[in-house]
């Protein structure tokens, strides 16, 4: 038995570490995942590629990422190596590297959607570890700290892309994300740990003394994966609902990050440094609106996640119609409406998510955020070829009203659950004092 | 976290949130207007008005701040023409004061849907007086503008309030279910409405005029039919989108007035009814509650009845096992004693005391029986309801005075309770009796049937009836209480003759009494 201020120790010892190497772990897999979509005017113009060759390279992608992420879902719930998300960062910084001596598009496509199976392998580690680590009460903020990752990478590689496009051609930025990838992923094989009842540790519920925590943990008993699968993913409306909605989120956040700066340059003549800079503010939104959207769940409404999903997605729906509505030649309207939709987006983002973490099995964490990574990237596919057709055939106006009502949708699908919360509370104050509300009404 | 800390990181929030939600809804409302004022008083001020009623005082500068700030920038870019605007921030903040005034004396929804109309009513009249005199559109425009939006929006942020709040006030014991219910109905009901409105739209847009009133106000008047005051809100801002994009779509309307018109009257009607349908569930809730409050207390009083019933019986056993016990020994006792003394005595005066010992003692006797019977009647501790019922009315002796009486006993066994024998027992006693002093009757029938859970019991004569119910005696009157109590129920017919039926519920013993 390790006393209590050993364990106080070792929690607060690993817990701002393992925050910190999974925030540069992930940011790096964002690094190499990314790095292509913000070379591509200039890769477009070199190997003389179409829009609907673009879209197939996204599409492939995001399938084979989708896929993965739900296939290392399940094997690392059951296998917990701690070498998984390093191995991972190591393979796609190796096939970053490839990618720039491709020189055909069957084998971009070929080593492109290998890199999807291996950027797979980043999100379940770090699902287990945030769930395993941190307690419900401040998962929100931890998770939402760590989400940040997303918008660091997002807003780092638009630059170094840029920059390394623009002094060295477009193969040296690959070659560099490749490079940083690998040391990174090395790095990240030996600094990751298991979960704490791994590392000899009582559970963070029991640490924290967080009632709702410890709750989930008693629902959690020790069964079958393939049970535990079915009976808290499959046959949980919950995970389906969010699931649903998360397949809208994610045609929207990618929609204006593949197409945001090609859309820019296109139809405002936007020079390729300032298309980037301006989804650069699109990731930045995205920091701030998923650092409130966790902690504002936490504080607000005492770790549920589903009322500031229901926020966020009212903003997302105003945001993206005033997107796509603005006035054509005011740039910093437009400016200013990216950063709202970054804002709005990365909220549901990651609190759908984590909400789906919470309302499942404790020990399913990475399975049930691979399972919503199907959802996410069948969106993400969405708007890769999918979209390009739309727009090709309707315009931009039509991609945005494809959007418009993508963002109307996620808020539209979590109407239900506002609508049973209000005939409740009417019910329950009704029926707790009949007598101070009757002669009122009367 | 500190009080002090919290409060700083949700005015960011909302510094944050709000500013980008106003810049959007401003951007929606600037491409639907083209002008940078109305824009303004179009959706912005509704959300702005709502938000300003139902936040905190001390959140205000959150929610100031980043609209001014926004303001000044959009002046700033030749975006918005008038710097008078800069104001409208500031003027919905009087009605809001107001309304925070009396919000909290009223605490049912459609009181406060009420004040709130009555704040966007307040709010957009306060505006035209103030700002038209600098602007250069028409008061009817301006009035127009802030009207709509506040009527299409302001519902929409209440209800949207009230959910998170309820949120926040859930407790850890309510938040025991994991999977809320999901109500999926309202859901198909939306989905179904929009998707015909907008179909309708997309495919006869030359006569969409006419359509509209059909596409836009049926969803309107069945949404608040099912869901009450949520439903009615909603389906007006649904309507109000459908209308919208009918505008875009085709020319359905002739100006811009004309389409803020037709908003705020769909609107206003879907919000009424609403409020009135689910004010209407309301009353009938409570009605309901009521109901069901008054059963249990009747269901209550039944038993408590009944567990008297069953007390005094008890008592009524006990004290007549007592008194056949101990006095009733005794008594012999003493008249045995007597009798020896009488025969062993010398004078006559002992004779004489001996005997009237013995007298005594039989009056007691004489009157401990009756008092006995009474309290008890002893044949029923002995023989079946159906020998006894015999027995009693032989002892009335009906043959002798003139009277046919047809005794009918059909029961598969004896009842099951005490109480419900004895009740019977008496009732036919009291009845008989009443038929003996007052009736002057020729013919009584008594039947006793089973009927579905329990006996019906039916005394009939051809006497002189009741010439009133005061003469029915205190005998019946508490007879039939104690019916009552058992669940039973009496009727008393006085049409030539007289007619009893008592329904008393039991149940019977298998074994043949």
């Amino acid at each position: 038995m390790i006393s209590e201020q050993t364990i106080g120790r070792d929690y607060r010892y690993w817990r701002p570490r393992l925050l910190l190497s999974m925030v540069v772990g992930y940011a790096a897999f964002y690094l190499t995942r990314k790095s292509v979509s913000f070379v591509l005017p200039a890769m477009q113009l070199d190997l003389d590629l179409s829009k609907s060759d673009i879209g197939l390279l996204g599409t492939l992608f995001y399938l084979s990422y989708g896929l993965s992420k739900f296939v290392a879902g399940l094997w690392h719930d059951r296998r917990g190596a701690r070498w998984f998300m390093g191995a991972g960062l190591l393979a796609t910084g190796i096939l970053n590297i490839l990618f720039a001596f491709g020189s055909n598009l069957p084998m971009l496509l070929v080593i492109w959607t290998l890199n999807g199976f291996f950027q797979g392998w980043g999100w379940p580690p770090c699902a287990r570890l945030l769930t395993h680590w941190y307690s419900r009460n401040e998962r929100g903020f931890w998770w939402g700290c760590w989400n940040t990752s997303i918008n660091l990478g997002g807003a780092a590689v638009p630059l170094i892309s840029a920059l390394m496009a623009l002094w060295y051609g477009w193969q040296a930025s690959l070659f560099v994300s490749g490079t940083i990838g690998i040391i990174i992923g090395i790095w990240l094989c030996r600094s990751l740990s298991g979960t704490p009842q791994e590392m000899g540790l009582p559970s963070v519920g029991v640490w924290r003394h967080d009632p709702l925590e410890m709750r989930q943990e008693q629902l959690s008993p020790p069964m079958p994966q393939w049970q535990m699968f079915r009976s808290t993913v499959l046959q949980n409306p919950m995970v389906w609902l969010l699931g649903v909605s998360y397949v809208l989120v994610y045609l929207i956040r990618i929609a204006l990050n593949d197409w945001g700066n090609i859309w820019l340059s296109e139809s405002h003549g936007v020079n390729l440094l300032s298309a980037n800079a301006t989804v650069m503010l699109f990731e930045m939104g995205g920091l701030l609106g998923a650092l409130f959207a966790g902690w504002g769940s936490d504080l607000l409404f005492r770790g549920q996640r589903g009322p500031m999903i229901l926020l966020f997605a009212l903003g997302l729906f105003v945001s993206v119609a005033a997107l796509w509505l603005s006035p054509v030649h005011h740039y910093a309207l437009l400016a200013v409406c990216f950063f709202a939709i970054g804002f709005f987006v990365f909220g549901p983002q990651m609190l759908i998510g984590l909400a789906a973490v919470e309302c499942s099995h404790k020990q399913a964490a990475g399975s049930v955020t691979g399972f919503l990574g199907l959802f996410a990237y069948l969106g993400a596919a969405l708007a890769g070829w999918p979209l390009s057709q739309v727009i090709e055939r309707y315009g931009w106006s039509g991609m945005f009203a494809l959007l418009t009502v993508a963002a109307a949708l996620i808020g539209f699908l979590l109407m239900p659950l506002l609508m049973a919360g209000i005939s409740a509370q009417d019910r329950s104050v009704g029926a707790m004092d009949p007598a101070v509300t009757l002669p009122q009404d009367t | 976290m500190s009080r002090a800390w919290r409060h700083q990181l949700l005015s960011l929030f909302i510094v944050f949130a709000w500013g980008l939600t106003w810049l959007a809804l401003w951007t929606i409302s600037f491409y639907l207007t083209d002008n940078g004022q109305q824009a303004t008083l179009l959706l912005p001020q509704g959300v702005h008005l709502a938000l300003l009623i139902l936040l905190h005082r001390r959140y205000w500068p959150a929610l100031f701040i980043p609209v001014i700030g926004l303001l000044i920038w959009l002046w700033l870019q030749q975006l918005m023409t008038e710097p008078v605007m800069l104001l409208s921030p500031l003027l919905s903040a009087i009605p809001a004061l107001l309304v925070q005034h009396y919000w909290h004396r009223f605490t049912l929804y459609w009181q406060r849907l009420s004040l709130l109309m009555a704040a966007i009513t307040g709010d957009a009249l306060l505006h035209t007086l103030v700002l038209t005199p600098f602007l250069s559109s028409s008061a009817s425009q301006t009035l127009l503008a802030a009207f709509t939006g506040g009527v299409v929006l302001t519902p929409f942020v209440y209800l949207i309030y009230e959910y998170l709040r309820q949120q926040h006030l859930e407790s850890l014991l309510a938040q025991e279910t994991p999977n809320p219910p999901l109500r999926t109905s309202l859901l198909i009901w939306c989905s179904l409405f929009f998707i015909i409105g907008v179909g309708a739209q997309m495919v006869v847009s030359p006569e969409i005029e006419r359509l509209l009133l059909i596409v836009v106000f049926l969803p309107n008047v069945v949404m608040a039919y099912k869901f009450g005051w949520q439903g009615g809100v909603l389906a007006a801002l649904l309507g109000s989108m459908m209308i919208t994009i009918a505008r875009q779509i085709g020319s359905g309307f002739n100006g811009l007035m004309e389409m803020e018109l037709f908003l705020s009257t769909q609107a206003l009607l879907g919000i009424g009814l609403g409020i009135a349908i689910s004010r209407q569930q309301h009353l009938a809730n409570n009605l309901h509650r009521y109901r069901q409050r008054l059963e249990v207390e009747l269901q209550a009083r039944r038993e408590l009845m009944e567990q008297l019933v069953h007390t005094e019986e008890d008592t009524r056993k006990d004290l007549a096992r007592e008194l056949h016990d101990e006095i009733g020994q005794n008594i012999t006792a003493i008249q045995i004693q007597s009798m020896l003394v009488k025969r062993t005595a010398s004078g006559d005066a002992t004779v004489l005391a001996a005997e009237q010992i013995n007298q005594l003692a039989q009056r007691i006797h004489h009157s401990t029986r009756h008092l006995l019977r009474q309290l008890r009647p002893p044949v029923l501790d002995e023989i079946s309801l159906d020998k006894a019922l015999h027995h009693l009315i032989q002892e009335f002796a009906f043959d002798e005075r003139g009277i046919t009486c047809h005794f009918h006993y059909d029961l598969p066994g004896q009842p099951a309770s005490d109480p419900v024998v004895f009740t019977l027992y008496r009732l036919v006693q009291e009845l008989l009796n009443n038929i003996c002093k007052h009736a002057d009757a020729h013919k009584v029938e008594i039947a006793l049937t089973q009927q579905a859970h329990g006996v019906r019991l039916e005394v009939k004569d051809d006497g002189i009836g009741f010439s009133g119910s005061t003469h029915t005696g205190h005998g019946l009157q508490g007879i039939a209480e104690r019916i009552r109590a058992l669940g039973g129920d009496l009727q008393l017919e006085s049409q030539s003759g007289t007619r009893v039926i008592v329904n008393l519920p039991t149940l019977f013993q298998q074994t043949q009494g």
